[in-house]
């Protein structure tokens, strides 16, 4: 009995189950007449594959339509930081924050010294607070998922409000000055205050802030969104 | 692994598998780039903005490709509708191709082939480009048309059938 056309049209689209798909099979290599209507079969839907629209067809359209769409449905996306590692246990965290606290005043008290006074400019010592949302600079228990705010007020110039900033902002308003920041998990063996001492966060590198840097980093990492788009044809 | 439409990572990871299957249905039901190209736009409009949850991408790629298909066979409808009025107010027999619509490589097969699907009943083409142009299984088609299985096996074999008569039928008046 040859095979009906329903049948035959099911195991071309590779959708006959077992047994019934090698029953086809072993048909068609015997039945001239229903090898014949199979190759007609495969014959028009080798001319369909052949007129689709291919992938190199449309990548304009593909990158286009992504660009319209980032740039209209989706928020801006945060910058990541990019080589600094951020300790997790809070008295790391909480020396972190100071040290970033007295190195951003220390800066913006730079800027303004050298701007306003030029290089006579006396140096006048920001006064700094750093607080954990424990009792003191140490939020004893530890934990690695609580939350510090630091409050910094910095008394450098009139015109500077207190500020009261996340140690994420810190981490932004350091990027923005410029500074190359790494924080490194603290030492446990070593009294957290030690690192909160003045001399060894003054030790800390600090350079002016370079606005034309600052611009170079974010080309880089527009170039770097831009590039993860590249591949496209090839796929 | 959880796909949500609003999520940035998740939204880029679906649109880069996903928009070359809905650009390609989106075209040959439309047989026009610039169409499919704004119901692309469109259908990923609205996936971002539904801020919907699927369980994987390929639910996700479902849902748009639902979406993608229900705009091109309304836009489809729209030009037809536009044409057959445009024709009545010049008196003029409708053209054998739509006029002013981009042709990516005007080879004749492709115009052939096209003209042959144009024809089809919209229930034998929607099955027939998603199978072939979608690749998609029996199933898949099944659950983005909201029909059974079988329904989908029947209509893919009737679309092969009168596709297969256009063809010939075409290949005819062309030669």
């Amino acid at each position: 009995m040859c095979l009906d056309d329903q049948v035959l049209s099911s195991y071309i689209d590779g959708e006959l189950q077992e047994p019934w798909k090698t029953q086809v099979e072993e048909h068609i290599s015997h039945c001239k007449e229903c090898r014949e209507r199979y190759e007609e079969f495969a014959r028009m839907d080798q001319t369909l594959f052949e007129t689709r629209l291919r992938n190199d067809e449309f990548s304009m359209q593909q990158q286009r339509v992504w660009k319209y769409l980032e740039k209209t449905c989706m928020p801006a996306q945060p910058k990541k930081f990019r080589h600094k590692r951020i300790a997790f246990s809070a008295p790391a965290f909480a020396a972190a924050a100071a040290a970033l606290v007295l190195l951003l005043g220390a800066n913006v008290f730079l800027l303004r010294g050298l701007g306003s006074s030029g290089s006579s400019g006396e140096f006048q010592i920001p006064t700094l607070t750093a607080q954990s949302e424990g009792n003191g600079l140490i939020n004893g228990n530890g934990a690695e998922d609580s939350l510090i705010s630091v409050s910094a007020r910095t008394h450098i110039t009139s015109s500077i409000a207190p500020q009261e900033l996340t140690v994420e902002e810190l981490l932004v308003l350091l990027e923005q000055k410029g500074f190359e920041v790494e924080l490194k998990r603290a030492d446990s063996s070593v009294p957290a205050q030690q690192d909160l001492s003045p001399a060894a966060l003054l030790g800390a590198p600090s350079r002016e802030a370079d606005s034309d840097e600052q611009e170079d980093e974010n080309d880089d990492e527009e170039q770097k969104q831009s590039d993860g788009w590249d591949d496209w044809d090839d796929e | 692994m959880e796909v949500k439409s609003s999520g940035y990572e998740s939204f880029q990871r679906v649109y880069k598998e996903v928009f070359p299957v809905i650009m390609r249905v989106a075209y040959h039901v439309t047989y026009n780039v610039d169409a499919a190209e704004d119901i692309c736009q469109e259908a990923f409009i609205r996936f971002y903005n539904r801020e919907l949850t699927f369980p994987s991408v390929d639910e996700a790629k479902y849902w748009l490709i639902r979406v993608a298909k229900n705009l091109s066979i309304n836009y489809v409808k729209r030009k037809g509708r536009e044409q057959a009025a445009f024709d009545k107010i010049k008196r003029q027999p409708l053209p054998a191709m739509r006029t002013g619509e981009e042709q990516v490589l005007g080879n004749e097969t492709r115009e052939v082939v096209q003209r042959a699907i144009e024809k089809l009943p919209e229930k034998l083409r929607t099955v027939l480009i998603l199978k072939e142009y979608g690749d998609l299984n029996y199933r898949e088609i099944g659950d983005i048309l909201h029909i059974t299985e079988s329904n989908v096996k029947v209509r893919a074999h009737r679309a092969r059938l009168q596709l297969m008569k256009l063809i010939d039928q075409e290949d005819i008046h062309v030669s």
